[in-house]
């Protein structure tokens, strides 16, 4: 299985690392580690198939190539990525509810 | 409420611009008697009235949307649009800033390891420090 590699922005970084110490902060380790794993699994399969997120935002926000995948069943975040010739960069991972608007899924 | 519209040759619409979105902030109204405070209540909803003037084509297609889009007034319907655009705008930004920031390395198993070894020590911290207290 050839997958791109996955390149972190350091906004994008910076997000993975507060959004970790927050759940140390309000529930402790497992939730933390609950994310953690989730946000790998997310990852490596962005890494796998990278046209598997949507393109809903590239379209209402004039980005061409960007795309977005949720990080899991249980989780409000959302892997924002570009897909370049030969790797995956990570923009951002924001919350769905709290930093993104809601207007889109009202549409 | 259709006869609001029809104000000379101009069209009037009335944004009520709500500056915050508090529930209570339409029923708080405070007492002439109360001092005022020298800072700004976030509570009162500041409204600001804007006189819009729209050629007639412009204005049916406003009235056509606001109806698709469920609104019974116009006005409300534009305020909604500006919230949704300035949503918009605001998430772009932040992705354009998060692009601009540089790349700061692969998200390998390496990452991963430290990622989560990381959040041990800051939860060994806390708890260190929760214990220390008591």
């Amino acid at each position: 299985m050839n997958a791109k590699p996955i390149i972190l922005q350091v906004d994008a970084r910076k997000s993975i690392s507060e959004i970790m110490s927050f759940y140390v902060r309000e529930g402790g380790l497992l939730p933390a580690a609950r994310f953690h794993g989730v946000l790998h699994r997310a990852i490596v399969q962005i890494g796998i198939s990278p046209a598997i997120g949507s393109r809903r935002w590239a379209e209402a926000l004039n980005m061409a190539r960007l795309r977005h995948w949720r990080v899991g069943h249980k989780f409000p975040q959302e892997v924002f990525y570009i897909e370049t010739e030969d790797h995956v960069r990570v923009i951002d991972v924001i919350h769905e509810r709290r930093d993104m608007t809601q207007c889109l899924s009202r549409d | 409420m259709l006869w609001e519209w029809v104000l000379d040759t101009h069209v009037r619409i009335r944004l009520t611009a709500l500056s915050n979105f508090c529930g209570r902030s339409m029923h708080f109204i405070p007492h002439p008697d109360d001092a005022p405070s020298p800072v700004p209540d976030r509570h009162i909803a500041t409204m600001a009235t804007l006189n819009l003037g729209l050629p007639d084509d412009l204005l049916a297609y406003l009235d056509e949307q606001a109806f698709a889009h469920g609104h019974d007034d116009s006005a409300q319907y534009v305020v909604e649009v500006l919230h949704q655009h300035r949503e918009r705008q605001a998430l772009k930004s932040r992705l354009i800033n998060s692009i601009k920031s540089g790349p700061a390395g692969f998200a390998d198993d390496q990452y991963f390891k430290e990622l989560l070894e990381e959040a041990e020590a800051e939860d060994a911290r806390l708890r260190k420090g929760a214990r220390d207290e008591r």
